[in-house]
C-alpha cells in the first residue's frame, strides 16, 4: 500500500482523489535528471476489462530505504512515470479491488521486478485489479424480528499448529434494521457467524405478576442459516464482484447463566496484585472475544452473564508475583458457582550457546517464550554474557521458544528441555517442570542455492518477469516441523537462494505461484509428497540444486 | 476498512465495562407466589404514528415498594397485562427503542396512572409511543465516486446562548457510500460530514514515509455547503419518517498537517499525552494528532485548510491542559506552539444566610459544569470542608455553571473574585483566579399562583425558572402541583427573581430545552420577585395553563 504520512496510524481511508489542476501541480513538483526511464500502462478491471479511472498507481524502489513515486490514472486508465534508471515494484490500488503488484495479479505469486535503463520507454503495461464482492442480508431472532446492532463476521478455514480451524475474514454490524453487508470480499467460500453476545434480547412476555422474575436473555452466536456449530453451517459460495444478498440468519434468544466464583490462592498467600478472570468461549470462531472481570478483594467475582455453553475460565494475578489458573466449565442457564484455583508458574532456566564464526555476542541475545494459549502473554529475558538465562514465572502449558538474533546464515541447531527435543516437539511446562533448557545455535547454516529453469516469455517486459516461488520443505521425520520450512522467491533470471538452513532431508519445490503459509496444512504437504527434487543439507553445506517450475498438485493449495 | 476496526478492537479491557453493566443489573430472584394481590391491569401498547399495536415494548409498572415487577413485553398486538396486584396507584410506562421516549414524557402519553381497588380489573390502558426518524442520503467525491468509511452526523441544538449541541446522532458511510443514521427523534438537524484520514496525493521520488510526501484532505462540510452552522442548511425529520436524500458532494483539498510543539514548565510523559484538533466553530468531533518519537513534537494527521483549535491534554500525573486556535493551510505556519498548565486550583467558600444546617444526604460538594461545545476532561469537583471552604481542582478556561449538592438549599449569589456570577453561567478567563465565594439560603418565600384553566379532575404542575437564566436553560427548578378544582399552587421559592409557568406536561424541564417549545411558551411566564425584606406580602400571582395539547400543536408546528 502507497504511504501517506499517516496511513498507519489513522485509519486511512483509500479512495480516489481529487481535483485535476491540483493533481497536476503537484505532480509537476520534481526535478529529474537527464536519461530517465518513461513507463506507462493501464490499470483495468480484472473481471471485466474495464478501464479504471483514478486509481492509485506506485512505483517503489526494490533496494533498502525505498523511495516512492505516485500518480492517478486518468480516465482511460492510463498512467505514466518518469523515473530514474533502476529496479522497481509497481503496484495499483483502487477502492473495491485488492491491491496488486505488477507481475502479481493474485497474491500466491511474487511482485515482480522491473528494471529500467537510461532513456529507455515501456509502454503497454497493464495492472489487472479483482474486484471485490459482498454479503448482505439481515439477522432475525425467534420471532423473526430483525436484531439490530450484532457482529456479523464472514468466516474462512484456516490451519493452525496443524490443524484445521476457523479465522474472520472481514466482518460488518447489523443497523438499527437488522441489516448487514460485508464487503472487501476475494472470491470464496465464506461461512458467517453472527455475534450479539452483549445484546439484551427481547423476547414476548404480555402477562407479569407481580413478583415474578424476568430471566435474563440474550442472542447465542449463530452460524448461518441458524445453527450453533460451525460443522453445520452452510457455506456461501461468493464470486468475484458479486454481491450475495438477501441472506438471512437466524438467532435465538437463550436464559444467561450468571456465574458468581472465587479465586483460590496457593496456601499461605493472602492476596494477589490484578487479580482478575476471562472467560474465552471454547467452542466458538473467533476466541478473542473475550469476557472478563476483575476479582474482588476477598477474591469473589461476579455475577458475570454469560451465554450457556463451554467456557475455559483463566484467572491471572498480574501484580508483582503472578499466578494463573484455568478451569474448564460447561456452563448452563441461571445462576452457577465456579472455583478457579490459581498458582504460581515454574522458574525455568536454561544455557544458550552459540557456536561457529562470527556467531555473535552472547549478552545481546534474548530467549522469547510465545504462549500457544491466545489468553497469556509473551515472555522475553535477556541472556547474561555466560549464556545463561532464566524465566522467573512460566505458567504450565505449550509455549514456543524464540531466540533473537539468529546470526546471519546461521540455525537453530538444539533445543533441549532436559532430555526432550523441544525444537522438533512442542515445549509442555507443567507444574512440576524443573528441567534446564539448552539452546545451541550455530552460524554455520547449510545454504542451498540455484537456478530455477524458465522458458523464454516474449512479453515478459510488460506482464513483468515471473519469480517462481520456492520451498523447501523438511521430509522425513521432521516434515512437520513448522521452523525447518524454507521460503523465497528467484529473482526475475530464476535465480534463487536460501540461507540458514537446518541441517537434515528436505525436499525442494519451485512454483508458479504458491500462498504464502501454504505448507502449514498438512494435507497439501502430503499431496506433495511424491514431487520435489530431495536434497540432504549438513552443516555449513554450500549446495547447488538447479530444478524446474512444477504444476501445483490436484487441488492447489488448499 | 474502517468496520474491520472497530470489529478487531474488542479488547478484554472494554468488555469488561460491559460486564460491569450486566453486574449491576441483577435478576430479582423472588416468586410470584408471595403476591397476593388480586388487581390487575392491562392495556396496549399503540404507534402514535400509524395507530397500530407496537410489539416489542416494554412496559413499566411501579408502585408500592415492596413489589418487584419486572416488564412486560408486549405481544404482536401490544397487549400487556400485570396481574396479582395489591390495591392501590399503580404507575405504568412504556418504551421500545425504536420510539422516542422523550416526546412521550413531554406529551404525558406514554404512561398512565392507574388506581385499582382489590379485585379490580382494569382494562383498556392506551399507551402511545412516537417512532423515531431517520436521515440517510450518499456521499460521494468529485469524480461521482462513493466517499466510503466517513461519518455523518446530526446535531440537534439547545437553547441557550452557548449554542451547545443538545443532542447527537451518527453513522458512517458503507463501501458504497451510503449512510442512515437511524432511530433519530422528530426534530430540526444539522448534518454534516467528516472523512477521517488521508489521501495519498500524487508526487514524484520521496523516500517512503517522508514528511514532505503531500496528501489530499476531504473538507469536513455541513449539509448545505458550509463549513459551520452559520448557513448551514437544516434538516426536518418527522416521527417514523425517514428524511432521505441527504446527499453530500465532498470536496477534496491539499492537506496540511501542522507540527505542535507542547511547551510546559513541569515534566511529562509525552506519550500519555492527547492532542486533537478540531474546527473552530463546528460541532464535530476532532482529528487526532501523533507523537513524533524522532522529533519529540505532535503531528496532526492532513487536513484541509482552515482554523482549527489544537487542544492537549496529560491525563496523567501531573494533569495538564492547553489550547490554541491556529490556521492550517497554505501561508500559515507549519508550526504551532501550546502550553501545557496545571488546570487552575480555585479556593473558595460557601455560606449559608440562615443558621440552618447547609448538609443534607452527605457531605456538600460544589461542582462546575462545562458549558463548552466539546469537554472531555475531568471535571471540577470537590467536597465542602467543616468550615465551608473549598478548593475546586482541574478548573480551566471557559463557560461553566455552578452546582452545590447534598443540599436542601439553593444558591442566592455567587462571586468569583471581584466579579458578581450567575450561577447558572459564568465565564472563567485566562489569569482569573478567583476565590469563588457562594452564598447558600434555605429561606423559602411563600408565593400563591393561581393559574386559569385547570379542569376539573386533572392535575398540572407550577414551575419557576431563574429570571436571569438564558433563555430556555433553566439551570433551577422549583415546582408545585395545582390539583384540579383548587387552582391555586403554594410554590415556595428561594429569595430572588423568577418566571412562573404552569404546565399539564409533568416535563417542564424537557420543554424548556426543546428550542420549538420554549418558543411557543416563553412569553406564558410571570416574573415573581420573591424578596425577603422583613414583612414583605405574600406575593399572588396569576399564570394561564399551558396545555398539553398546546405543547403538541407546538411540537407538530415545528415539524412543518
Amino acid at each position: 500500500m502507497p504511504m501517506v504520512s499517516f496511513n498507519s496510524v489513522v485509519h486511512a481511508v483509500w479512495r480516489r482523489a481529487a481535483l485535476l489542476r491540483l493533481l497536476a501541480a503537484m505532480s509537476a513538483a520534481v526535478l529529474l535528471p537527464a536519461q530517465t526511464a518513461s513507463v506507462s500502462g493501464t490499470v483495468v478491471n480484472d473481471a471485466t476489462g474495464a478501464p479504471l479511472h483514478m486509481a492509485l498507481v506506485t512505483m517503489t524502489t526494490t533496494g533498502p530505504k525505498p523511495m516512492e513515486a505516485s500518480v492517478y490514472t486518468d480516465s482511460h486508465g492510463a498512467f505514466t512515470f518518469q523515473a530514474p534508471p533502476g529496479s522497481y515494484y509497481l503496484a495499483a490500488d483502487e477502492n473495491g479491488y485488492e491491491h496488486t503488484f505488477f507481475g502479481a495479479p493474485t497474491p500466491d505469486r511474487a511482485a515482480a521486478v522491473m528494471r529500467l535503463h537510461a532513456g529507455e520507454t515501456r509502454q503497454g503495461i497493464q495492472l489487472r485489479l479483482r474486484p471485490f464482492a459482498a454479503i448482505s442480508g439481515v439477522v432475525v431472532d425467534q420471532d423473526n424480528d430483525p436484531i439490530p446492532y450484532v457482529h456479523v463476521s464472514a468466516v474462512v478455514p484456516t490451519i493452525e499448529r496443524g490443524k484445521h480451524t476457523y479465522q474472520v475474514r472481514n466482518g460488518a454490524g447489523t443497523n438499527a434494521r437488522g441489516e448487514f453487508r460485508i464487503h472487501q470480499l476475494l472470491p470464496g467460500r465464506y461461512y458467517l457467524m453472527a455475534n450479539g453476545e452483549r445484546i439484551q434480547a427481547t423476547t414476548v412476555r404480555p402477562v407479569v405478576a407481580v413478583n415474578e422474575s424476568a430471566p435474563q436473555m440474550v442472542y447465542a452466536p449463530a452460524y448461518y442459516p441458524g445453527v450453533t456449530r460451525i460443522e453445520d453451517a452452510t457455506a456461501i459460495d461468493v464470486r468475484a464482484a458479486v454481491e450475495v444478498r438477501d441472506i438471512v440468519v437466524h438467532m435465538e434468544a437463550r436464559q444467561t447463566a450468571t456465574v458468581h466464583g472465587r479465586v483460590q490462592l496457593p496456601e499461605g498467600v493472602t492476596a494477589a496484585g490484578g487479580l482478575m478472570v476471562q472467560f474465552q468461549p471454547t467452542g466458538l470462531v473467533s476466541p478473542e472475544n473475550l469476557i472478563g472481570q476483575g476479582v474482588g478483594a476477598d477474591g469473589t467475582f461476579g455475577p458475570i452473564n454469560l451465554i450457556p455453553g463451554s467456557y475455559r475460565v483463566n484467572a491471572q494475578a498480574s501484580g508483582e508475583i503472578g499466578y494463573r489458573g484455568v478451569q474448564d466449565v460447561e456452563l448452563q442457564p441461571g445462576p452457577q458457582e465456579i472455583t478457579v484455583a490459581v498458582s504460581r508458574g515454574v522458574a525455568i532456566s536454561g544455557r544458550l550457546v552459540l557456536e561457529g564464526p562470527n556467531a555473535g555476542d552472547l549478552a545481546r541475545e534474548q530467549v522469547s517464550l510465545f504462549p500457544a494459549e491466545k489468553m497469556m502473554a509473551p515472555l522475553t529475558e535477556a541472556v547474561k554474557a555466560d549464556g545463561s538465562f532464566q524465566f522467573p514465572n512460566v505458567f504450565p502449558g505449550v509455549w514456543d521458544i524464540g531466540v533473537s538474533p539468529i546470526p546471519k546464515g546461521g540455525f537453530v541447531k538444539s533445543m533441549m528441555l532436559g532430555d526432550q527435543d523441544v525444537l522438533t516437539e512442542e515445549m509442555a511446562i507443567g507444574p512440576d517442570t524443573s528441567q534446564a533448557l539448552n539452546i545451541v545455535v550455530s552460524s554455520r547454516g547449510g545454504v542451498v542455492s540455484g537456478t530455477v529453469e524458465q522458458p523464454e516469455d516474449p512479453l515478459a517486459d510488460l506482464t513483468g518477469h515471473e519469480r517462481p516461488r520456492i520451498l523447501l520443505a523438511p521430509a522425513g521425520k521432521f516434515a512437520d516441523v513448522l521452523s525447518f520450512f524454507e521460503f523465497t522467491a528467484a529473482d526475475e533470471n530464476g535465480h534463487y537462494e536460501l540461507t540458514g538452513i537446518t541441517p537434515g532431508e528436505y525436499k525442494l519445490y519451485a512454483f508458479e505461484q504458491l500462498e504464502l503459509g501454504a505448507w502449514r496444512d498438512p494435507d497439501f504437504m502430503k499431496r506433495l509428497a511424491s514431487a520435489g527434487k530431495p536434497v540432504t543439507v549438513h552443516e555449513g553445506d554450500h549446495l547447488t540444486v538447479d530444478t524446474e517450475v512444477m504444476p501445483l498438485p490436484p487441488g492447489g493449495a488448499r | 476498512m474502517k468496520r474491520l476496526l472497530v470489529l478487531v478492537t474488542f479488547g478484554v479491557l472494554k468488555l469488561s465495562a460491559q460486564q460491569m453493566e450486566l453486574r449491576s443489573n441483577v435478576t430479582i430472584q423472588r416468586s410470584a407466589d408471595e403476591a397476593t394481590g388480586t388487581a390487575s391491569i392491562e392495556g396496549t401498547v399503540i404507534n402514535d404514528v400509524t395507530n397500530a399495536p407496537v410489539k416489542k415494548a416494554q412496559v413499566h409498572l411501579s408502585g408500592p415498594l415492596r413489589h418487584m415487577v419486572s416488564p412486560a413485553v408486549t405481544d404482536a398486538t401490544g397487549h400487556f397485562a400485570f396481574t396479582h396486584l395489591d390495591a392501590g396507584s399503580w404507575f405504568v410506562q412504556a418504551s421500545h427503542s425504536n420510539f422516542d421516549m422523550n416526546r412521550g414524557l413531554i406529551l404525558g402519553d406514554n404512561h398512565k396512572q392507574v388506581t385499582v381497588t382489590a379485585d379490580q380489573h382494569v382494562s383498556g390502558v392506551e399507551l402511545r409511543l412516537t417512532p423515531m426518524g431517520s436521515i440517510s442520503g450518499s456521499l460521494i467525491d468529485e469524480f461521482g465516486d462513493p466517499a466510503a468509511g466517513c461519518q455523518v452526523g446530526a446535531v440537534s441544538m439547545a437553547n441557550g446562548a452557548n449554542r451547545r449541541p443538545r443532542q447527537q446522532w451518527a453513522a458512517n458511510s458503507d463501501d458504497r457510500g451510503e449512510y442512515q443514521i437511524a432511530d433519530v427523534p422528530a426534530g430540526r438537524y444539522f448534518v454534516f460530514e467528516r472523512c477521517p484520514g488521508a489521501l495519498a496525493a500524487p508526487h514524484g521520488f520521496l523516500p517512503r514515509g517522508d514528511p514532505r510526501t503531500p496528501s489530499l484532505a476531504f473538507v469536513p462540510e455541513f449539509y448545505g455547503g458550509t463549513p459551520g452552522l452559520t448557513g448551514a442548511t437544516s434538516v426536518l425529520v418527522h416521527p417514523g419518517a425517514e428524511a432521505r436524500g441527504i446527499d453530500f458532494r465532498v470536496k477534496t483539498v491539499a492537506a496540511s498537517s501542522m507540527e505542535i510543539r507542547l511547551a510546559s514548565t513541569q515534566p511529562y510523559d509525552p506519550k500519555s499525552v492527547q492532542v486533537t484538533i478540531r474546527p473552530v466553530d463546528a460541532p464535530m468531533w476532532g482529528f487526532p494528532a501523533f507523537l513524533d518519537f524522532k522529533t519529540g513534537m505532535f503531528r496532526s494527521q492532513p487536513v484541509a485548510p482552515g482554523s482549527y483549535t489544537i487542544t492537549a491534554d496529560v491525563f496523567n500525573n501531573p494533569r495538564l491542559h492547553g489550547e490554541t486556535t491556529v490556521n492550517i493551510g497554505k501561508g500559515a505556519p507549519a508550526t504551532a506552539e501550546v502550553d501545557l498548565a496545571a488546570p487552575m486550583s480555585v479556593a473558595g467558600t460557601l455560606h449559608m444566610d440562615t443558621e440552618e444546617q447547609a448538609e443534607r444526604g452527605g457531605p456538600l460538594q460544589v461542582m462546575l459544569q462545562p458549558l463548552a461545545d466539546w469537554y472531555g476532561s475531568e471535571l471540577p469537583q470537590t467536597t465542602v470542608n467543616k468550615d465551608g471552604s473549598f478548593t475546586l481542582p482541574n478548573v480551566v478556561v471557559g463557560r461553566w455553571r455552578l452546582q452545590v449538592m447534598n443540599t436542601q438549599a439553593s444558591v442566592r449569589s455567587a462571586t468569583f473574585g471581584d466579579r458578581e456570577i450567575s450561577p447558572g453561567g459564568f465565564d472563567i478567563v485566562p489569569g482569573a483566579a478567583g476565590p469563588l465565594y457562594v452564598v447558600l439560603t434555605s429561606k423559602r418565600m411563600q408565593t400563591a399562583v393561581r393559574v386559569t384553566g385547570v379542569e376539573n379532575g386533572t392535575q398540572a404542575q407550577v414551575v419557576a425558572w431563574p429570571k436571569d437564566a438564558e433563555a430556555g436553560d433553566p439551570y433551577q427548578q422549583f415546582s408545585a402541583m395545582v390539583e384540579g378544582g383548587s387552582s391555586v399552587a403554594n410554590l415556595s421559592v428561594p429569595p430572588g427573581s423568577y418566571r412562573v409557568y404552569a404546565l399539564e406536561s409533568t416535563q417542564p424541564w424537557a420543554i424548556a430545552q426543546d428550542p420549538a417549545l420554549w418558543a411557543a411558551i416563553a412569553d406564558r411566564g410571570k416574573l415573581v420577585e420573591a424578596k425577603d425584606d422583613a414583612g414583605a406580602a405574600e406575593v399572588n400571582v396569576t399564570v394561564d395553563l399551558i396545555t398539553r395539547d398546546e405543547v403538541k400543536r407546538a411540537l407538530d408546528r415545528a415539524l412543518q
